[in-house]
C-alpha cells in the first residue's frame, strides 16, 4: 500500500517536473528590462564613470536590457518619436530589473499558426510506467503516436508504447521475471487552450494490451536442471485509461507534449510445470492479474 | 552260531540305532521337549484349547493353571508376551457381523464393562477390538462370554531395522537450495514407528528444532526405549528439511488403529513407516494392518512402507505329504525330500517362526469371512527330537490361518520346524517368515514382501546399496499373494545417522524414509500432487535389474535427478 502511494507521488512530481521544463523553455523567450528608480542616471557611452553621457535618464525610464558587463547594464530606450533607439550603458544601482513577456510580434505568429494548424500529427514519446501493484517494478516506455484534430478543442489519439516491468515475485501470481506491456491506446483528448503555445488537454479511452511474461532465467535454469520445464503465461486484453497532459509548441508544425494518465487492466494468466521424465504436469490459472499503470510521458510531435 | 547270533544282534541294534535316528516317530514327540510337559501328540488327538482363543493364550492360561504365576510368566517372556503381575494384554475381538456402527460400539462397550467386573483394565479400543490388560485367571471366563468373538494376543510390528549419504546418491542435495515454485509450506511427514528414544537430542541439529509427537502407547512413552523411529526420523530431515515432523509411535495393532485415525486428523501427508508385520493379513494387500493404509490413501495421505528385511528368512510353497504321515515335506533341488526345515540361530536370541497359508477367506474391510477351515500346526525343535514349542489354533472354529512359535535360543546352532497337517480340505499354499534365524535350509526370497507393504496402496521400498546400487541380500521381493509386482521403488540403505553413531543403518527401514523425504521434499518444492509425485519418482527412478518394473528393485533406485 505504501509502495503505491509512493509510486504515485513519484509519477505526480515527475509530471510536474516536466510542466516546469516547459514553463522554463517559455521563460528564454522572455526579455529583460530595467527600470530607473534613482535620480541622476544616467546612459553612458562606455561601461566606466568618466565616460560620456549620452543621456540623462528620468525616474521611471524603462530600458530594454541587452548585455551585462560587470556593474554595467548595456540597455536601450524605446524608440522616439522619431523612431530613434539610444543605447548605452548604465550603473546597475539605478535601475531595478523587470521581467516580461516577449514582445506581441511572435505572439502574432502563434496566432496565425493556431488558426493554420494542421489536423494530423506524429510523434515519438517516452516516459516512465509504474504498475500500481507492489510486484511489479516501473520501467521505461517508448513509442509513437498518430493524432487528429476534429475541431479546435476535440482530437483524437492512437497511441502505440511498449515498456517492461521487473517482476519481484510472488508465491499466488507471477513468479520473479519481466513482464512486458505493449498498449495499443485509442483516446480522446478534449484540449483547452490557454495561450496559442500551450495547450492543456484531458483525455480518456481504451486500449488493448499485448502482454507477455518472461520468468527469469535463473529460476528457469534452476529447474531445467532438474529436469522441469515451468511456463508462466498472461493474456492480452483490453484496457481504460484517463488522463491530462499539456503541448507546448515551438513552432506552428512542432510540438512537445507532457502528459498522466492512469490506466486501468486487468488480466489473468496460467502456469504450468512439466516433468520431462514422467510428463506429468501441473498448471493452473491465476487469479485476476492487476496491470494498473501509471504513465507519465513525454513526446515529440510533428504536425501536417 | 554265539558269533552269528552277535552279529545278528549287532546289526539289530545298527537299524534299530539308525531307526531311532532317522525315522522320527510320535513317542519321541511326545516324550521329549525343552519344556518338558503337555508334549503333542501328532494325530489322533482332540485339539486342545478353545475355538474362541489364540493357541498360546490356552497353553498360557494352562501353565498359570497348573504351573503356576512364575512359569507362566517365563513362559510370555521366551515369546514376548506382555505381562504384569497375573495381568496379560490381549485384544479382545466382539461379534460384529453385519452390525452397524452403533451396534459394534455397543458390544464393545459390553465386552469393556465385563474386563472390568473380572478385575482387567481396558487399555485402548479401535471399533470392535478392545486392548486391555486381563487376568489371567479371567480368560476362561471371559471368552465365554457371548459378544467376544476371539480372544487374541495384541499384533505387534517387526523392525525393519537394518543412516544418511542417502542425500546425495538419491539427487535430493540438488533440490534444498532451489526455491520452491508455486507452493509456499512445507510437507507434513508422520514418522509412524515403535519408539524415538534419544530424539530429543536431535532437536536443532539432526531434526527440526521442533517436532509434533503423539504417543498411543498405553504407557504415553514416546522413546520406549527404542531408538529405531529416531533414526528414521533423521533421514526424512536429511532428504526434507523444510518439512513438519510429526513422530508418533504405537506398540500394538489397536493402538496404531488408533493412531492413523489421529493422524489423518492432523492434516499429515505423508507417512513414514519402516514397520512390518507378519501374520497379519492374507499377502495381498488385505487385513486390518493393510485397512490402516487404504484409510491413509481414501484420505489423501501416501503411506512409504519398508518392503521388509526377509528375502533370506522366508519361505513359502505348496503343502505336499507323498508318504502321507501328515508332516509337510520340504523340497530341496538335488535333495531328498525331508519333513524336517532347518534354521540357525544365535545364543541369547528371541526368535520367532511366523506360518500362515491361503486360506484367510474374503476381507469385508474390517473381518476375513468365508475361510475354509483347512487346519495346520507349527512345531519348533531345539533338535530333534526335543520339542521347544509348538502353535495349535484351532482353524475348524474359525481362528485365523495362522501359527507362530518362539523361543530365546540357549545355544548356538540349528533349530527345525515341522509343519503337520490336522485337518485340510486340500493342500494350502504355506508361508513361514523367520524372525531372527539364519541360513534357512530352504529359502524363496520371491513373495518375501512383508504387511503392509504388500497394500496396493502402499509404496514399498527395497533396500540397495550405497556403493554400488546392488540389492541388499535381505531386501524382500516380490510378487505379492495376488501376483502384484512389488516393491515400488528401492532406495539406499547402509548410511549414517547420529542415533546410531558407528553403526551403519541397514535395511529397507532405512530406505523407506529416504522415500518418505523424497515425497516431503517434492511436496515442499512443487505444486505436484502426492499421486503425481508417486509418477515422477517412479519415472525417475535408476532402473536396475530387468528393464521395467521388478520384483526385486521395483522401478528403480529412488532417484530425484533429471
Amino acid at each position: 500500500m505504501k509502495n503505491k502511494f509512493l509510486k504515485v507521488n513519484i509519477c505526480i512530481i515527475y509530471f510536474f517536473l516536466i510542466i516546469l521544463i516547459i514553463s522554463t523553455l517559455n521563460l528564454y523567450s522572455l526579455e529583460i528590462k530595467a527600470r530607473v528608480i534613482k535620480e541622476g542616471a544616467v546612459l553612458r557611452l562606455n561601461p566606466e564613470r568618466e565616460s560620456t553621457v549620452i543621456k540623462n535618464l528620468p525616474l521611471g525610464a524603462i530600458l530594454e536590457i541587452e548585455e551585462i558587463v560587470g556593474e554595467w547594464l548595456k540597455g536601450k530606450l524605446p524608440p522616439d518619436e522619431r523612431g530613434f533607439v539610444i543605447s548605452g550603458y548604465v550603473h546597475k544601482s539605478f535601475v531595478t530589473f523587470e521581467i516580461e513577456p516577449a514582445p506581441a510580434k511572435p505572439r502574432k505568429r502563434i496566432e496565425q499558426k493556431e488558426e493554420r494548424r494542421p489536423a494530423f500529427g506524429l510523434g515519438i514519446s517516452g516516459g516512465y510506467a509504474s504498475p500500481t501493484e507492489s510486484i511489479y517494478d516501473g520501467g521505461a516506455m517508448f513509442g509513437g503516436r498518430i493524432s487528429y484534430s476534429i475541431t479546435k478543442n476535440i482530437g483524437i489519439e492512437l497511441k502505440g508504447l511498449a515498456y517492461q516491468s521487473p517482476v519481484d515475485g510472488e508465491p499466488e501470481g507471477l513468479s520473479a521475471g519481466k513482464i512486458t506491456f505493449v498498449p495499443i491506446q485509442l483516446s480522446v483528448l478534449v484540449r483547452f487552450p490557454i495561450e496559442k503555445r500551450i495547450v492543456p488537454y484531458v483525455g480518456f479511452g481504451a486500449g488493448y494490451y499485448l502482454n507477455s511474461f518472461e520468468i527469469d532465467s535463473e529460476i528457469v535454469d534452476d529447474w531445467e536442471d532438474l529436469g522441469f520445464d515451468i511456463e508462466e503465461k498472461v493474456e492480452h486484453k483490453l484496457g481504460y485509461h484517463f488522463g491530462l497532459g499539456i503541448d507546448y509548441f515551438f513552432s506552428s508544425n512542432l510540438a512537445i507534449n507532457a502528459d498522466f494518465s492512469y490506466c486501468l487492466v486487468e488480466s489473468k494468466g496460467s502456469w504450468s510445470i512439466t516433468d520431462q521424465a514422467s510428463g506429468a504436469q501441473v498448471s493452473e490459472d491465476f487469479g485476476d492479474l492487476n496491470f494498473n499503470t501509471i504513465m507519465v510521458g513525454i513526446g515529440l510531435t510533428y504536425f501536417f | 552260531m554265539n558269533k552269528r547270533l552277535k552279529r545278528l544282534a549287532w546289526i539289530g541294534f545298527f537299524f534299530l540305532a539308525a531307526l531311532i535316528l532317522l525315522l522320527p516317530n510320535k513317542a519321541q514327540l511326545q516324550n521329549q521337549s525343552e519344556l518338558g510337559a503337555d508334549l503333542p501328540p501328532r494325530d489322533d488327538y482332540q485339539k486342545e484349547g478353545h475355538p474362541k482363543m489364540e493357541y498360546v493364550l490356552y497353553r498360557l492360561m494352562g501353565i498359570y493353571q497348573t504351573q503356576g504365576i512364575e512359569k507362566a510368566k517365563e513362559f510370555a517372556r521366551l515369546r514376548s508376551i506382555d505381562m504384569e503381575g497375573d495381568l496379560v494384554r490381549v485384544v479382545l475381538e466382539s461379534q460384529t457381523g453385519r452390525a452397524s456402527e452403533a451396534e459394534i460400539q455397543g458390544k464393545a462397550s459390553l465386552v469393556k464393562v465385563q474386563v472390568e467386573n473380572l478385575g482387567g483394565k481396558v487399555e485402548t479400543s479401535y471399533r470392535q477390538l478392545i486392548q486391555s490388560m486381563v487376568p489371567l485367571r479371567a480368560l476362561g471366563t471371559l471368552i465365554d462370554y457371548q459378544v467376544v468373538k476371539y480372544l487374541r494376543l495384541p499384533l505387534k510390528p517387526y523392525l525393519l531395522e537394518v543412516t544418511s549419504e542417502g542425500v546425495n546418491k538419491t539427487g535430493a542435495n540438488q533440490w534444498h537450495s532451489l526455491e520452491a515454485y508455486r507452493t509456499q509450506q512445507g510437507a507434513k511427514i508422520c514418522i509412524l514407528d515403535a519408539g524415538f528414544k534419544g530424539y530429543r537430542n536431535l532437536l536443532g541439529t539432526e531434526l527440526p528444532s521442533s517436532v509434533i509427537t503423539q504417543s498411543f502407547r498405553v504407557d504415553r512413552s514416546i522413546t520406549a526405549d527404542e531408538e529405531h523411529g529416531a533414526a528414521c526420523a533423521e533421514i526424512v530431515h536429511d532428504m526434507a528439511p523444510y518439512a513438519e515432523l510429526w513422530l508418533v509411535n504405537f506398540e500394538t495393532d489397536v493402538e496404531q488403529h488408533r493412531a492413523v485415525d489421529w493422524i489423518i486428523d492432523q492434516g499429515v501427508e505423508i507417512i513414514s513407516y519402516s514397520l512390518g508385520w507378519f501374520n497379519a493379513g492374507a499377502g495381498d494387500g488385505t487385513g486390518p494392518i493393510c485397512e490402516d493404509v487404504k484409510k491413509a490413501h481414501d484420505n489423501g495421505l501416501i503411506w512409504i512402507s519398508g518392503a521388509g528385511n526377509e528375502a533370506e528368512t522366508h519361505w513359502e510353497g505348496k503343502y505336499r505329504d507323498p508318504d502321507s504321515n501328515g508332516w509337510c515335506n520340504f523340497e530341496k533341488p538335488g535333495e531328498p525330500v525331508s519333513e524336517e526345515f532347518a534354521f540357525y540361530v544365535y545364543e541369547g536370541d528371541s526368535y520367532f517362526v511366523f506360518l500362515n497359508w491361503d486360506d484367510w477367506g474374503t476381507w469385508t474391510g474390517s473381518e476375513y469371512i468365508g475361510s475354509e477351515g483347512n487346519d495346520y500346526d507349527l512345531y519348533l525343535y531345539r533338535e530333534w527330537p526335543v520339542l521347544t514349542d509348538w502353535s495349535r489354533n484351532d482353524q475348524t472354529k474359525g481362528a485365523p490361518p495362522t501359527e507362530w512359535v518362539a523361543a530365546r535360543a540357549s545355544a548356538t546352532g540349528w533349530r527345525y520346524i515341522y509343519i503337520d497337517k490336522y485337518q485340510a480340505r486340500r493342500n494350502c499354499k504355506l508361508e513361514l517368515f523367520f524372525w531372527y534365524g539364519f541360513n534357512l535350509e530352504h529359502l524363496v526370497p520371491s513373495g518375501s514382501i512383508i504387511i503392509p507393504a504388500d497394500s496396493p496402496h502402499a509404496i514399498a521400498v527395497g533396500a540397495t546399496d550405497m556403493a554400488d546400487d546392488s540389492l541388499h541380500f535381505y531386501s524382500s521381493r516380490g510378487p505379492t499373494s495376488d501376483r502384484r509386482i512389488k516393491p515400488d521403488l528401492c532406495a539406499p540403505s547402509g548410511v549414517s545417522s547420529a542415533t546410531f553413531g558407528e553403526r551403519e543403518f541397514y535395511g529397507t527401514s532405512a530406505s523407506t524414509p529416504h522415500v518418505a523425504g523424497a515425497f516431503g521434499l517434492l511436496r515442499g518444492k512443487t505444486p505436484y500432487t502426492l499421486e503425481q509425485i508417486r509418477t515422477i519418482l517412479e519415472a525417475r527412478a535408476v532402473d536396475l535389474g530387468p528393464s521395467g518394473k521388478d520384483n526385486k528393485f521395483g522401478f528403480g533406485r529412488l532417484s530425484l535427478r533429471r
